[in-house]
């Protein structure tokens, strides 16, 4: 496997989740494809904003560096994920950090959504933990291996 | 419609006008019938009796022209009756003998009979103007009134005289103009003795005494009489200068341009001794203007001795046709004006009963018009209506779309949500027991049994909220005081543990609905409110009522943490939290608005923001308020919710 980060610093992924179960599953999948990653985790809109925004907690630069990789949830309390997707995509600093949506919603209306506010990738978490940890390797392989990013 | 119709349909109105037009003209020619047949009717009428009263006057003319004839004749014969008893007279007849002509004593007595018969003959009527005795020979003898340069002198050539002279029989003269230069004629007696012509007697008769005799008749305006003798010479007439001139040369003379047919034809009737009557045609200068005039004549002779006269008795045609056709004009326009009187009113009568036909088709047509119109009207506003409630029932239909949409897919999230969690750490929990890592182990299988138990929550959730719409107990009044009471001790666990001062308002209202449900959602909103306290040092919750219009307004208010306007909407959605590390799963404030809208009632959040408190408020209706749509609107929920 070809990794262009392993010998650079590692690579950064912000995960969007508010289900804390969800959130496991996607770190200890990574944790099992081994992929030398820092994930910070946020769990609604509101606080993924403010991390990207660095506002609040998190306007450390060091403390919370900009993702390479945005993951995110749809169904979010207070700002839900498209609206953050729709942030993100129309701020010039961010848009192009590419935003993987992570989503349990198979809606049509969802997708379109996501595509037009300019996401990058549509995902839908699959029950069945083989298939979710396929997905979470493939992507990491992807985005994080393969993939060039400024 | 085929063409044909068309046309007909077209040329109807046109046809209806030709029609009026014909109609128009009919009128009007059968009103110039009416008036010609009336006007020669009347023409013809006048004339004949233009005929027969000319005829009458004719007649009656006549009448007076007969008995003036024989009034003259009369005069005249007693003039010559006079002279014939003059010269019967022995002492005339001496005196002519004797040739005594002056006027002295011892010729009294022979004058003296002369005298007599003079001053007789002077009272008449009709003047003489000298009475003369004459010799054989015709030599005046002696003269009454005397005059002494008149005896002596010749008078053989006389008219009259002559013929006495030669015949010895009485004569009467023709016209001629005596010594004073008046018109007159003479009457001239033989006298004898012994039957022997011995002389004359002669009277003189001044004609314009004749004339002012006739002038006393009236005959119309301008009717006169005239005489002419059987030489066709006037002897009396009302124009001097004609007496003595043949009557019809002195009149062609004057007026050679006319026809004097008719005339002549007259004057040789008289002439010849005829009575009877005529018309002619004369002139009449007036003005410098000539002017004929129509005449009506009648005419009797006067025979007297050896003259024949004839008297003619002349009226003008006009003063008889005149007023008969005046009369006639008059009573023609009175027969015009009444039937144009008729015509008028007939018309009159005919345009008000037009008018009123129309006047009733328009005022049926406008009757029928302005309830066409008031039809339409209704059916219009009945559309709109409709379509006002057609929009409402869209826009509701949307609505409820929506949440349907978003219901089922909240569902479908909020179910998948767990199910994955279940998977992944199924997954999770192979590694672990196969890296026999216990810690983890342990970590899974709560975590597998968590998403489990919140399954199987969101599905009790799910059912009683589809519940909500179906099972409905019967609705009862609810005092809201013991309802509130009531909520409160539900939730007085959770009060007490946060130290929350409850009030509840008195003077509470009466409600109306479904018990158990409307304690529910009294219990959801005071539970979220001691839910949301936040770090509120004096935590209070205030349970009341207002009246807002018609509506009766419950409330729920606390002091706690509140909420930012643009999370109103989106709290009473489901599963919908706004914080994730709240307790409940989203359904409290979803199980509310539906119980509340199924009670027909709306509900909404006030607050101004963070930290500043919230009051929740729902419309609920009041004792036997609008049930009716209470039970539509409880249908129509039904419905919805049987399909989520």
């Amino acid at each position: 496997m070809r990794r262009r980060s392993e010998k650079e610093k590692p690579l950064i992924i912000l995960l969007v989740e508010d289900n804390t179960d969800h959130a496991e599953l996607v770190m200890r999948s990574f944790e099992n494809h081994q992929v030398a990653n820092k994930i910070y985790h946020v769990r609604n809109g509101e606080a993924a904003l403010d991390y990207l925004f660095r506002r609040g907690e998190y306007a450390d630069a060091v403390d919370s560096p900009l993702p390479h990789l945005v993951l995110l949830d749809l169904r979010l309390a207070k700002i839900d994920g498209l609206q953050v997707l729709k942030e993100i995509k129309t701020s010039k600093k961010l848009c192009e950090i590419p935003v993987v949506i992570l989503t349990t919603s198979e809606a049509e209306k969802d997708l379109a959504k996501a595509y037009e506010y300019h996401a990058n990738s549509y995902l839908v978490k699959p029950v069945n933990f083989a298939k979710f940890t396929k997905m979470m390797g493939d992507l990491c392989y992807y985005w994080l291996g393969w993939n060039r990013h400024s | 419609m085929t063409r044909g119709d068309g046309q007909n349909r077209y040329s109807l109105p046109i046809r209806l006008h030709t029609k009026d037009t014909l109609k128009k003209i009919a009128f009007v020619v059968a009103f110039a019938t009416i008036i010609a047949a009336i006007y020669f009717f009347a023409r013809n009428n006048t004339k004949r009796f233009e005929v027969v009263v000319v005829n009458q006057t004719q007649q009656h003319l006549l009448t007076i022209a007969k008995a003036q004839a024989q009034s003259i004749k009369d005069t005249i014969d007693d003039i010559r009756a006079e002279l014939q008893m003059l010269a019967e007279n022995p002492v005339v007849q001496q005196a002519i003998v004797d040739n005594k002509s002056t006027e002295n004593s011892s010729d009294k007595g022979r004058c003296c009979s002369e005298k007599v018969v003079f001053d007789r003959l002077s009272r008449r009527s009709v003047q003489v103007s000298g009475l003369y005795r004459l010799d054989a020979y015709g030599i005046i003898q002696h003269r009454m009134p005397f005059r002494e340069d008149s005896v002596g002198a010749d008078f053989s050539n006389k008219p009259g005289v002559k013929y006495v002279i030669k015949n010895h029989r009485p004569y009467i003269s023709s016209v001629f103009k005596s010594y004073a230069g008046r018109k007159s004629v003479s009457v001239c007696q033989p006298v004898f003795s012994s039957q022997q012509f011995i002389g004359i007697v002669r009277v003189v008769i001044f004609l314009d005494t004749i004339q002012n005799l006739l002038s006393h008749i009236k005959v119309g305006q301008k009717g006169y009489a005239w005489i002419i003798d059987d030489d066709g010479i006037v002897v009396v007439h009302p124009k001097p200068e004609y007496v003595g001139k043949d009557a019809m040369a002195v009149r062609k003379k004057a007026f050679p341009d006319y026809g004097w047919s008719e005339l002549e034809n007259i004057v040789y009737k008289m002439a010849g001794g005829q009575e009877g009557v005529g018309n002619y045609q004369s002139v009449w200068r007036q003005d410098e203007e000539l002017r004929p005039v129509g005449k009506l004549a009648a005419f009797a002779p006067i025979k007297i001795g050896n003259r024949l006269w004839s008297v003619a008795l002349v009226m003008d045609y006009d003063e008889i046709a005149d007023p008969i056709n005046a009369h006639a004009r008059n009573i023609f326009a009175a027969v015009q004006l009444l039937i144009l009187l008729f015509i008028g009113a007939g018309a009159g009568f005919y345009i008000v009963y037009k008018k009123k036909v129309l006047l009733e088709v328009q005022a049926k047509s406008a009757e029928r018009l302005e309830s066409l119109n008031r039809q339409l009207q209704s059916e219009i506003a009945e559309h709109k209506r409709a379509e006002t409630e057609r929009e409402a029932l869209i826009t509701e239909l949307e609505v409820k779309n929506a949440e349907l949409e978003r219901f089922t897919y909240t569902v479908s999230h909020d179910l998948k949500s767990p199910l994955i969690t279940i998977g992944g750490f199924l997954g999770l929990l192979e590694q672990d027991v196969a890296g026999g890592d216990v810690e983890r182990v342990k970590g899974d299988i709560k975590r597998i049994e968590g998403a489990a138990g919140k399954m199987q929550c969101r599905l009790d959730e799910l059912l009683e909220l589809s519940r909500i719409g179906r099972l409905v107990n019967p609705p009862e009044e609810v005092l809201l005081r013991e309802l509130a009471r009531e909520a409160v001790d539900l939730v007085a666990g959770r009060i007490t543990e946060r130290g929350v001062q409850i009030e509840i308002l008195p003077d509470l209202p009466l409600i109306f609905g479904d018990h158990p449900r409307l304690l529910e959602v009294l219990q959801n909103l005071i539970d979220n409110a001691v839910k949301f306290m936040g770090e509120q040092p004096k935590p209070h919750i205030e349970i009341g009522a207002r009246q807002n219009g018609d509506e009766t307004v419950c409330y729920v208010r606390d002091n706690g943490i509140g909420i930012e306007p643009c999370y109103h909407d989106k709290i009473f959605g489901l599963f919908n939290r706004l914080n994730q590390d709240s307790e409940g799963t989203g359904v409290g404030l979803a199980l509310v608005k539906r119980i509340v809208e199924v009670h027909g009632g709306r509900i909404w959040v006030e607050s101004e923001g963070q930290g500043k408190g919230s009051t929740f408020c729902f419309t609920i209706c009041t004792k036997g308020g609008s049930e009716k749509n209470e039970k539509e609107k409880r249908e129509r929920e039904a419905f919805d919710y049987s399909v989520g």
